[in-house]
């Protein structure tokens, strides 16, 4: 359950920091002159975007969270108690 | 959708910093900021010195690296050619500012003050000006320094807004947009600044460049400048810059 | 059942008269840095001894710049410790993985710190940075990566290789048990949790690599595709940066091992095998470097453009030839110290501790001279050459950051186990 979850979690993140950045960069068809050719001024940007590429790679990662923390199908064998001396 | 590029004539240049003056006060530029500057250039050893000087505004690069590295797209191109910076985007990180080949940029590095000669802001300097001119000239304030310009509408005119922004020569959008040459074009008492349509055959700039050699500043940085010069040379390995900005802020 | 309290190891919630001391006076520094980054909001960047390039003479990056990108390059230290553990399996240097971990995220945090001051409109920055931030431009790249990439994903992987000693620690009662059950997140310690953490620690570690080289790389980047800055415009740019983070981020986690060894008695833990290991890392990683400088001085000498010339004649014999001259010699020293050592096959603390200071301060020389020298001698125009001399806002910002830094990891190191707990602690 829990691979499944963090498999999930990598893709979605991957598929947000992808799309994002891929909008991001505004890119129009082919011709022009300019390396950054974007709409000139404002017009066509997406707000927000770098949030969701930082997100989606946040995401990514915290799948390992996932991944460790979900307990598995099956009951753990019986705690080992550590102990401080 | 009109291509402006600015020509500026070498030969005729006398060195009157009459541009200089009219950018700042047209777009109440702060202190010490020149987004149009007049070098003074000399060659050679005394007695064989030769002299020459040479406008530098903004070049409005078609392929600028101030606009690729802004991190915010405050600096952005328009259609028309005119590398423009929104004020209101802008976070001040002064990244376009180490980009540009040309030294173009000019950060506010405190409240700007000092701005031009008929200050509003500086209360005694307008009480000076009322006495000296009786009240017949006002400190004055162009209202079209703050509105917004372009389809995009965003607001690219005049300097010295707030402190922590950049800014630059913006070919003196808020007068190209009324159909009226920038300032330093305007108030060139020779001739020596042109400033026009590229894609128009009549206009001045596209029968200049048709019919004389003219050469870009840096072109081997691809920077492609929409500012030729004509009856010259660029400056060289010898090229000595003299009468040097002596303000710092 | 041990009748006397029981006590945390590594010195965790023990405070003495020193250790309060010492804060205090982190505290003032850091008072003093968020007095001048205050006022300097209130006045302008104008109190700084920045100015603009070209008509002004001035350097527009400076201080602040540098030192941002110096702890970025600091932060390479957890990564390369947490790679070479997991991925190497060099579990001898497990007992250092933690120290190194902080270190990153406590200097991606200082570097973050660094860069807000330098922005005219900090505020601004923040937002329009989420909202509206380009990736043509190389600060998306530092700027997204170095957070989302590279200090969260060394926070998750602190968080979970921490969870263990965190389970430890919750069962003796204390202040701070909440915490430590926090963290546990209910950590058991059976195998199937410890080999669920290898696992995923081992994945984490292959995943942050790229990170590392993408996050130091676009730093380079932003300097090294500049085609008007003479100087910077090199494609050795990206490279160096992650080699020298190297230099400087094993440097300064030698520094602090040996710090700690000292301060919490931990000889049978910082064992002399560890310093040896991390010695010649640093000894090779600054060899790797001195290739850099090596390579990109043959190229400037041989035939560089004029505008090239005119910077390195700046740095060489000129205004920058003093910090020149010192971080080449401190670099140098380094390497020596480390290459003996390393000949003779004896090692000795105090000359490894010796090395890694030396390298940082030729880090933070070399990353000083890779920002300024081009902003005031490399105009491709004709300006006359400029100057550029920080004043007390800017200092007292950097060594308020470095306050800030020392005081997080005391703190943590009081509240937690700095040094991995012991496997032995598991049994009984």
């Amino acid at each position: 359950m829990r691979v499944v979850t963090a498999r999930v979690m990598i893709l979605a993140g991957l598929v947000f920091a992808a799309t994002s950045f891929t909008l991001g960069l505004r890119l129009r068809i082919p011709g022009i002159p300019m390396l950054s050719s974007a709409p000139p001024g404002g017009a066509g940007e997406i707000p927000f975007l770098p949030a969701f590429f930082i997100l989606g790679i946040m995401l990514m990662f915290l799948s390992a969270v996932v991944y460790e923390l979900i307990p598995g199908r099956r009951a753990p064998a019986p705690p080992a108690r550590p102990r401080l001396r | 959708m009109a291509r402006y590029a600015m020509v500026i004539d070498l030969n005729r240049c006398t060195g009157c910093r009459a541009c200089m003056e009219a950018c700042k006060v047209e777009n109440n530029t702060p202190r010490a900021n020149f987004w149009m500057y007049v070098f003074r250039f000399e060659e050679g050893e005394y007695p064989n010195t030769r002299v020459w000087f040479m406008p530098r505004p903004c070049m409005h690069c078609d392929n600028a690296p101030c606009v690729k590295v802004c991190p915010v797209g405050a600096r952005y191109k328009r259609p028309d050619g005119l590398v423009a910076t929104d004020f209101d985007r802008c976070i001040g990180c002064r990244y376009c500012e180490v980009a540009c080949p040309y030294g173009v940029n000019y950060f506010n590095w405190m409240k700007p003050e000092r701005n031009y000669y008929l200050d509003w802001m500086d209360r005694e300097a307008a009480a000076v000006l009322d006495r000296a001119t009786n009240g017949a000239v006002p400190p004055y304030k162009n209202p079209d320094l703050d509105k917004a310009y372009g389809r995009e509408q965003r607001r690219i005119a005049g300097g010295g807004h707030l402190k922590g922004v950049i800014e630059k020569c913006t070919f003196c959008v808020q007068r190209v947009e009324q159909g009226l040459l920038p300032a330093c074009v305007a108030g060139c008492p020779v001739f020596a600044l042109h400033f026009g349509d590229l894609d128009d055959p009549n206009s001045k700039v596209a029968q200049l460049l048709k019919n004389r050699p003219s050469f870009r500043l840096l072109e081997e940085t691809g920077t492609a400048p929409r500012v030729y010069y004509l009856s010259g040379k660029p400056p060289g390995h010898d090229t000595r810059q003299v009468e040097t900005v002596r303000a710092r802020v | 059942m041990a009748t006397k309290a029981q006590r945390f190891p590594y010195a965790v919630g023990q405070f003495s008269a020193g250790a309060y001391l010492f804060m205090v006076l982190l505290v003032a520094l850091i008072g003093l840095g968020i007095y001048a980054f205050f006022y300097q909001l209130t006045q302008g960047l104008a109190v700084t001894g920045l100015r603009d390039i070209g008509t002004m003479g001035g350097s527009t990056w400076g201080l602040y710049i540098a030192f941002d990108v110096y702890f970025v390059g600091v932060s390479f230290a957890g990564i390369t410790t947490a790679a070479l553990v997991r991925l190497l399996n060099l579990r001898h240097l497990r007992a250092v993985s933690r120290m190194a971990e902080l270190l990153t995220v406590v200097s991606l945090i200082l570097a973050a710190f660094s860069v807000l001051p330098d922005l005219g409109q900090p505020l601004r920055g923040i937002v329009y940075l989420l909202k509206y931030a380009r990736p043509q431009s190389p600060f998306f790249g530092t700027f997204t990566m170095v957070i989302a990439g590279y200090l969260f994903a060394s926070l998750v992987y602190f968080f979970l290789d921490g969870r263990r000693d965190a389970a430890l620690c919750a069962r003796a009662p204390g202040r701070l048990q909440w915490f430590y059950r926090l963290w546990a997140a209910g950590y058991r310690g059976t195998a199937e949790e410890r080999e669920r953490h290898d696992r995923a620690s081992f994945w984490l570690s292959l995943a942050i690599l790229p990170m590392l080289v993408i996050a130091h790389s676009t730093l380079g980047f932003v300097f090294g595709l500049q085609v008007g800055r003479p100087g910077w415009f090199s494609a050795l740019q990206a490279p160096a940066f992650v080699i020298l983070a190297g230099v400087s981020g094993v440097g300064l986690l030698i520094v602090i091992a040996a710090i700690m060894r000292r301060a919490l008695a931990a000889e049978d833990r910082l064992t002399p095998e560890v310093f040896r290991w991390l010695g010649n890392l640093l000894m090779v990683l600054i060899a790797a470097y001195f290739y850099f400088m090596v390579v990109d001085w043959l190229t400037a000498t041989y035939a560089a453009p004029s505008h090239e010339i005119r910077i390195s004649r700046a740095i060489f014999f000129g205004r920058y030839a003093g910090i020149y001259w010192i971080s080449v010699a401190a670099m140098l020293g380094a390497f020596v110290l480390q290459f003996r050592q390393f000949t003779q096959q004896r090692y000795r603390l105090p000359q490894i501790v010796a090395s890694g200071l030396l390298a940082n301060v030729a880090a933070v020389g070399k990353r000083l001279l890779i920002v300024v020298p081009s902003q005031t001698h490399g105009t491709l125009l004709p300006y006359p050459p400029g100057s550029y001399s920080p004043t007390w806002v800017e200092y007292s910002i950097i060594l308020g950051l470095f306050g800030l830094g020392t005081l997080m990891y005391v703190l943590f190191s009081k509240a937690f186990p700095i040094i991995e707990l012991p496997e032995e602690e598991q049994e009984g």
